[in-house]
């Protein structure tokens, strides 16, 4: 007998990384989007956000979030609101029975990320955050580590940058002055780049060497892009960290400027073993295309969304898509995250990347902040309670 | 460079094989050096400083800023220590300072060194050192203000050279100091450890 499609609710709109996976989850069969919605108070920008895409879907909004979690045909939530707001949401829905996919990060506060894993555990759903640990490249790093044929994993080290965002416009020379604790992580023109991308790097490490990590040193800067010098947060960022075993793991994370690299931006893990090592690229293997005709030039500066955050944004501004390198799949069939996240959920299991895990992250982040700000290694865990840890949300 | 190359420690049985080095420049106007078609691991090394430093003096690329490094090598410990701290002299070169601060760590068996530096103005490096009885291989990035700098050479098919140490006072001062930090498990200041 066929099962019924699973109800999926949509949480949050245009300019947040629904306009990726809603529709993701419209076109696998194995689901039915039932509406989008999102908090009642909400400013009326972010309305107006939520509504487009509603109407991009063809779906239904429905404004009031808590009632439409009301409805027995809503089963799956995909949570992408705000990162500040996003895991009171995701506890919302969890504690209402719904199995939650989750936008990256999490939450960037120590206290919601608690909250939600109490949450998720105590009513039993599934959940995912969005990551690279699905990606076909990142599959097949782990099943090296796994084959044991570079020996015991003694190191890795992933670099994710994204070649976005108009470089050249900051000073790196001028001293560093971040906010800490952090509390807010995210403008129309920038966000804490460490945060929003050197998770992707730290999802990575902590899922491949499948080990916590016990202490951190973190160091933050502002190398290329003006917007996030002028609110305070870093364009770039990068932890050195000591997992359990002794086995020892760098990343970086930041946003380098449109013309820091042929494609997409730095995308690498390097994996050192006691019997070898590895570096696996996430555009390799590639062609490489030379032609005549306009070069590549980067986008003028766009005011709704400068540094090219958004499908849509860049879309609206016909920005050209990079063509000298040309990926080739590594698997005949790759399936996206969302997918995996339903294959897990029909198999009653969570995501490797679940609600725990991705806690976990958060915590790695904050101590990478903390470090950054106080120039000392940070252990983990962090303490309970300490209001520099806390979210104030 | 303060470490020359005397005596091969292992002679890889491809070495025959014609070598493909791509040293690749990203910024807004395109320079391409020359490829310097050495031979021999340390040379090589040499080679890549020269091109990064010629690639730097094209104004188009703006500053650089940081530096991220990993050379996996034949070379048994404990002389990571010294590549690791030879590497980070010539990061200092391209950043323009020298490091103020470092942070080290090793893996149980110390055959891989991960040194975190910080510059004078903010700048930033990461440099890796780790063993490899296998094939080795020397990732390069340097990013900067308005471009990047790549190098890939994941199957480095290079005679490897033992490094053989020629005192310096730089690279010793260095060492010294990746050494505190790998005891102290903490981040050392360059200058107060500096002194013999």
């Amino acid at each position: 007998m066929k099962r019924s499609p699973h109800g999926v609710l949509l949480v949050s709109g245009r300019q947040t990384h629904q306009e990726n996976y809603g529709p993701q989850f419209l076109n696998d069969e194995r689901c039915q989007v039932v509406g989008l919605s999102d908090e009642k108070d909400i400013p009326s920008r972010r309305l107006e956000l939520n509504r487009a895409l509603a109407d991009d879907l063809g779906l239904a909004y429905i404004e009031d979030l808590d009632s439409a979690l009301d409805s027995s045909s809503v089963e799956i939530v995909s949570v992408c609101a705000e990162p500040e707001r996003r895991a009171r949401i995701v506890a919302q829905c969890a504690a209402r029975g719904k199995h939650v996919y989750i936008d990256k990060p999490m939450t960037p506060y120590l206290d919601a990320a608690d909250e939600v894993v109490a949450a998720v555990q105590t009513s039993r759903v599934h959940t995912q955050m969005f990551s690279f640990v699905t990606a076909p490249w990142a599959l097949r790093a782990k099943a090296i580590v796994e084959t044991g044929e570079i020996g015991d994993l003694l190191a890795v080290h992933v670099d994710n940058m994204f070649a976005k965002g108009p470089g050249g416009q900051a000073d790196p020379d001028r001293p560093i002055d971040h906010e800490f604790p952090p509390r807010r992580f995210t403008f129309v023109d920038s966000k804490r780049e460490l945060y929003a991308i050197g998770i992707y790097a730290l999802g990575l490490v902590t899922w491949l060497c499948q080990r916590e990590v016990e202490r951190v040193y973190g160091f933050t800067a502002n190398y290329f892009l003006g917007p996030h010098q002028k609110n305070r947060v870093e364009d770039f960022g990068l932890l050195s960290l000591h997992l359990a075993g002794g086995v020892q793991a760098t990343l970086t994370g930041g946003r380098t400027g449109w013309t820091s690299h042929a494609d997409s931006g730095l995308n690498q893990v390097c994996l050192i073993g006691s019997k070898g090592s590895l570096m696996l690229d996430a555009l390799s293997p590639r062609l490489e295309v030379r032609k005549s005709g306009r070069p590549w030039e980067p986008p003028t500066v766009n005011p709704e969304d400068p540094m090219g955050f958004w499908s849509s944004t860049q879309k609206a501004a016909n920005i050209r898509e990079k063509s000298e390198w040309r990926a080739l799949p590594v698997e005949a069939s790759p399936k996206s995250d969302v997918s995996s996240f339903i294959d897990r959920l029909e198999a009653g299991r969570d995501g490797d990347m679940n609600a725990a895990a991705a806690a976990h992250l958060t915590e790695v982040l904050l101590a990478g902040y903390e470090s950054a700000a106080t120039g000392e290694v940070v252990k983990l865990p962090l303490k309970r309670g300490n209001p520099h840890q806390q979210s104030g949300a | 460079m303060v470490l020359n190359s005397s005596g091969f420690s292992r002679q890889f049985p491809y070495s025959a094989i014609v070598e493909k080095f791509n040293l690749m420049v990203l910024a807004p106007t395109r320079a391409m050096p020359k490829n310097p078609g050495v031979t021999h691991w340390m040379d090589y090394l040499e080679s890549i400083s020269a091109a990064v430093e010629a690639s730097l003096a094209d104004d188009s690329i703006g500053v650089p800023v940081f530096v991220r490094v990993i050379a996996v090598t034949p070379v048994p410990y404990p002389k990571v220590l010294p590549l690791g701290a030879l590497l980070l002299q010539e990061v200092s070169g391209w950043l323009r300072s020298k490091a103020s601060r470092l942070f080290a760590m090793s893996s149980p068996d110390s055959e891989t060194l991960t040194v975190t530096a910080l510059f004078p103005k903010n700048r930033s490096a990461l440099i890796t050192v780790g063993h490899t009885p296998d094939i080795p291989l020397i990732e390069l990035s340097v990013f900067t203000t308005e471009g990047a700098i790549y190098h890939r050479a994941t199957s480095l098919i290079v005679p490897f050279r033992q490094p053989q140490e020629i005192p310096d006072e730089q690279v010793e001062s260095i060492q010294r100091a990746v050494q505190r930090s790998l005891q102290s498990q903490s981040p050392v200041p360059l200058s107060t450890t500096s002194q013999p």
